[in-house]
């Protein structure tokens, strides 16, 4: 309870003020729902705000047993379909008056003798020997036991109380007692706590605003220092950050997207850049083989695959020789996922580029691999060809310093490597802080019997590289699985990560 | 790419001298390579070398390589090649018809050197000789050869020998069954109960590709070695044998002695020890590279790889040793001298762009996309292609099958989604407990057959994912409604059936009655199966289509 001097230096709140107005207006005792149809308030809102009430001893809660009947099993099914004694009456009725008691249990079952009974106690029937005569109408009588029954069915009481303990012995109702709580209102408290006390809000309201109300409540301060529930903004994916900085690199530099299908046929992945059918990169161990078939080699033309199998059998024109044995379409037809970017790209050679062109293409590559701290079995991987009038080796290795320049990255290492279908190739590597070099790309100009097959005269560079691993190390993620989690934290937190470490 | 284990006294017995260590990692980059460890303690490097160069494969070849690039010997190597009296007759063996014999005499094995040999053998085997499918090789101590006259033939599966490792003699037939090699490899060459076998004197010293005998097996104190090459390539067979030859001759007096083939009344020798001749022209070279070399230094940079190079005018004729088997066009002479002039040479200007820089449409587009549902409040995931067969029933298509792979890593990646939404289900189950409402999204790709035409369809979808306490269909819909209505488009929802939706709350979404996509809540079984406690509300579209539309506008 509190003391008159803490009454008048307490506050409440606008939900405490409408329901102790609506209980004093009232005069007397009132029920949570009666309240809530008064202040159009939620119940769950009400009996938190009398609890505060509660607490301030301004209100009281007065709990009272209240007496209810509810319909028993017996009572309900009499009520639906019709009481015995209503039954038996209407086949007296319909059988001239009298029927033996054998005809009544025959179609009425046990409940004939209950009904016989019944009519017998209100003097409607009479026995003689085995038969039962009607002396009386006693449907409206009846009838009205069942207005009494709805009526405890719907109410829980009857308007007539003196029916109540038959229909009790007759087993058709029973008793209930609820507990119902009214609040009551505490005058000493109450009443100075309307008058005296301040409303105040936690949040302050239109209404509040717009009627003026606003400078007579006063807000709850609130404990600022405290954090805030959290509240999260939608995001991109932190790799798409690291992607669009390099498409925007490569946009810089004039180059043109391309797209193809990630899944392909061997010829477009293999064939197509002269690389021999036996060789181990097209095997089990380094392919994934679709189920999946067809009888002929989609966007390749007959001619085109006719080129491709005498070149890899013979060589091109300058070749001394080519792999020898017998190139099968058979294989070339075969569906796989594709294993490498070039897929795409020289896809786009084959469409016909006049020079000069840049063309790169971005996209997923699948290769049966062990997933562990640095491999994936599906990566994504860049594919890059550039060719103009008298384009060189070292031009390749002029755009590639230059690309990675502009990637962030000063200083850069070639090196001599092997790939099926470039040559000279080119292995690069980029130097980063505390990491030392790291190997990031592969490189070449595309062999001659390639372009030989596609008709083109001047040379044409080609580069690819691993994105998720450049972009580890650059963002610092030690995990190439991360890329790809689950957890939305994970996201969130390598967001953040990468918005500092990409820089402008 | 193949990784050998070789011995650093090797290496400097074979160059005569020492090699610093930094100087070795220099020319190993040089060769394509990479020095994977130096093993102090018992005195090896492992290497990393590339499938073109498999004379590399041993601490001969490597020797010789340094010893170009040093310009302490250049141009080809000079070998020391006699005739022997040694004959092989060759009977038609129709699986596996090409066999070339050579001699190295002079070849003491010790154990390292043993090591090494054996390691070369069984590299150019899993290079090469695809895994002895196209190529196998087997080294003999030449004298334990019973007899001169060697012939190559099918024999029956009755015959016997002494099998590698063991001192009884053996069927052919069991020797294929109960071996090691035998089950690997014997499936290859067997053919009508028979299987191809090089004898001596009636003795099978070989069971190409399978395994050889114990009769003629290396051991330390062999001194002489005779090479056999089987295959079904001629051409790889005969530049196999080349290859070891000449490579292991490089050892300090060893030398080549020539072998006599007889088949089908024809005879020859080998090895041939040929090399491959290619003609280009040094404005070519300067043009292809971007330098500006003239004859003498094609010829200074091409000795130094080992070629033997002759230029007369702007032609030049260069011959690249015989142990080289990637030479198949001039281009392959370019890339050495490119490598000899030293990559790091090369003066680099940055290229003027002649290109005009352009964005790519679609992939604008896909940025509309992506800021549109970020502000909608929807993260971006990322995540595979592959799938497991379970999740990949998960899709509101009717009539499509998925699209297996046949050799999938694992069961969690054995088919390819049809649809981004098991994705999506496998992200929210992780992330569920990070708080709700989540809402997710992605843009990937997706493939499946078409059940009846059997036709197969690909592109990229995207989806989007609804969880809370409480998930209704007009949830979700909103939120796609509200992107496409930013991206000009008024879609129509018609009531749809799929099992992976809950009944009466899901529909296909169509513009035009071209079909966009579907909108539904997830059936509670599917989230129950996936340890989602929350309802789910998904929405999913093609890219394309949704491209396609917003294009026409």
């Amino acid at each position: 309870m509190f003391e008159a001097l803490d009454v008048i230096r307490a506050m409440i709140t606008e939900n405490e003020r409408i329901i102790l107005e609506k209980l004093r207006e009232a005069g007397d005792k009132l029920s949570i729902e009666e309240i809530q149809k008064l202040t159009g308030l939620s119940q769950s809102t009400i009996m938190a705000v009398i609890e505060l009430l509660k607490s301030k001893g301004a209100v009281r809660e007065e709990a009272h047993l209240l007496k209810k009947y509810i319909l028993t099993e017996i009572g309900i099914d009499n009520l639906e379909k019709g009481m015995p004694e209503e039954i038996l009456l209407d086949l007296l009725k319909k059988s001239g008056g009298k029927t033996t008691i054998k005809s009544i249990i025959d179609v009425m079952g046990p409940k004939g003798n209950v009904a016989i009974g019944e009519l017998k106690k209100r003097g409607a029937i009479v026995i003689e020997k085995n038969e039962v005569k009607l002396l009386k109408d006693v449907s409206e009588e009846i009838l009205k036991e069942k207005e009494v029954l709805k009526e405890i069915k719907e109410k829980g009481f009857p308007s007539d109380t003196n029916v109540i303990s038959s229909l009790l012995k007759r087993g058709l109702i029973e008793e209930k007692l609820e507990r119902r709580v009214k609040i009551a209102y505490v005058p000493q408290i109450a009443d100075k706590l309307l008058a005296e006390a301040k409303t105040y809000a936690t949040k302050l309201s239109s209404d509040e605003i717009v009627s003026g109300r606003w400078k007579e409540v006063v807000l709850k301060e609130y404990n600022v220092e405290a954090h805030p529930p959290s509240l999260y903004p939608g995001l991109e994916h932190f790799f798409e950050l690291f992607l669009e900085k390099v498409r925007l690199v490569l946009r810089d530099m004039g180059f043109k997207e391309f797209n193809y299908n990630f899944i392909l046929q061997e010829f477009w992945n293999f064939d197509i850049l002269f690389q021999a059918q036996d060789h181990p990169s097209r095997e089990i161990h380094d392919t994934f083989w679709l189920d999946y078939n067809s009888d002929t080699i989609l966007d390749a033309s007959p001619d085109l695959v006719e080129k491709v199998k005498r070149i890899h059998e013979k060589g091109g024109s300058r070749n001394i020789r080519g792999w020898g044995g017998e190139w099968r379409e058979s294989v070339a037809r075969r569906y796989i996922l594709r294993t490498q970017m070039t897929s795409a790209t020289i896809r786009a050679l084959s469409t016909g580029l006049s020079i000069p062109f840049r063309v790169f293409s971005i996209g997923k590559v699948y290769r049966p691999d062990q997933i562990d701290y640095k491999r994936l079995p599906e990566f994504t991987q860049l594919d890059g060809i550039i060719s103009e009038s008298g384009f060189t080796f070292k031009d390749l290795l002029s755009v590639l310093k230059d690309f990675f320049n502009r990637l962030g990255f000063e200083k850069v290492k070639f090196k001599p490597a092997y790939f099926p279908f470039t040559e000279p190739s080119v292995e690069g590597y980029v130097y980063m802080e505390g990491r030392g070099w790291v190997e990031v790309f592969g490189a070449g100009l595309f062999r001659p019997e390639i372009l030989e097959v596609l008709g083109y005269a001047e040379n044409v560079g080609a580069w690819g590289m691993g994105l998720e691993r450049l972009a580890m190390k650059l963002i610092g993620v030690e995990d190439i699985r991360l890329f790809y989690s689950r957890e939305i934290d994970v996201l969130r937190k390598h967001y953040s990560k990468a918005l500092r470490a990409l820089g402008e | 790419m193949p990784v050998v284990r070789l011995h650093l006294d090797r290496l400097k017995e074979l160059l005569s001298g020492e090699i610093k260590e930094q100087e070795l990692e220099d020319i190993v980059f040089t060769l394509k390579g990479e020095i994977e460890s130096f093993n102090k303690t018992d005195g090896t490097l492992d290497i990393e070398f590339t499938m073109d160069r498999p004379d590399l494969l041993i601490s001969e070849g490597v020797a010789r390589a340094i010893k170009g690039l040093k310009e302490i010997e250049t141009g080809f190597p000079k070998l020391t090649v006699k005739n022997s009296d040694y004959q092989l007759l060759i009977h038609d063996v129709p699986s596996r018809p090409y066999l070339a014999i050579g001699i190295i005499k002079n070849y003491p094995l010790d154990e390292k050197t043993l090591e090494e040999l054996i390691q070369f053998q069984e590299k150019i085997h899993l290079t090469v000789g695809r895994k002895r499918k196209k190529v196998a090789i087997g080294i003999h101590d030449l004298d334990k050869i019973p007899s001169k006259k060697l012939e190559y033939k099918p024999v029956h599966l009755d015959y016997q020998m002494i099998p590698l490792g063991h001192s009884d003699r053996w069927t052919v037939r069991d020797v294929l069954k109960e071996t090691v090699q035998g089950k690997l490899y014997g499936s290859y060459s067997i053919m009508n109960n028979h299987h191809p076998a090089i004898l001596s004197d009636g003795e099978i010293i070989s069971l190409p590709p399978v395994i050889n005998s114990d009769v003629t097996r290396l051991d330390v104190g062999t001194k002489n070695l005779l090479i056999d090459v089987t295959g079904t390539d001629e051409f790889t067979v005969l530049k196999t044998l080349d290859l070891i030859t000449s490579v292991l001759s490089e050892r300090k007096n060893a030398f080549i002695e020539l072998c006599m083939i007889v088949r089908n009344n024809n005879s020859f020798l080998t090895p041939g020890l040929t090399p491959t001749f290619v003609e280009t022209t040094i404005s070519d070279i300067n043009r292809t590279l971007g330098v500006e070399l003239s004859g003498d230094d094609i010829v200074r940079l091409g000795e130094k790889m080992r070629w033997e190079v002759l230029w007369d005018e702007d032609n030049i004729r260069a011959g690249a040793p015989e142990y080289r088997t990637d030479v198949l066009h001039p281009v392959d002479f370019i890339e050495d001298l490119a490598v000899s002039y030293g990559y790091s040479n090369f003066t680099l200007e940055p290229k003027p762009i002649t290109t005009k820089p352009k964005e790519d449409e679609y992939t604008v587009f896909k940025k509309h996309v992506k800021r549109i549902l970020i502000g909608l409040g929807y993260t971006q995931f990322l995540s595979f292609t592959m799938i497991s067969d379970d999740l990949a029933k998960i899709a509101p298509e009717s009539g499509i099958s998925p699209i297996r792979i046949i050799n999938p890593i694992s069961n969690e990646m054995s088919s390819i989604r049809p649809s981004i939404i098991p994705s999506l289900i496998q992200a929210i189950r992780e992330s569920q407990k990070s708080g709700l409402p989540l809402r997710i999204f992605e843009i990937g790709y997706y493939g499946y057959i078409d059940t009846k035409s059997k036709g197969l369809s690909t592109g990229e979808k995207l989806a989007l994912a609804l969880v809370d306490y409480r998930v209704g269909y007009e949830d979700i819909q909103s939120a796609l409604e509200g992107l496409l209505s930013i991206l000009g488009i008024t879609p129509v929802y018609q009531r749809y059936y799929s099992d992976i939706f809950i009944k009466g709350r899901s529909s296909i979404v169509k513009y035009n009655d071209t079909v966009i996509g579907y909108v539904g809540e997830i059936y509670p079984q599917i989230l129950v199966d996936n340890q989602i406690k929350h309802p789910v509300g998904v929405a999913e579209v093609y890219l394309d289509i949704l491209y396609q539309l917003w294009k026409i506008h």
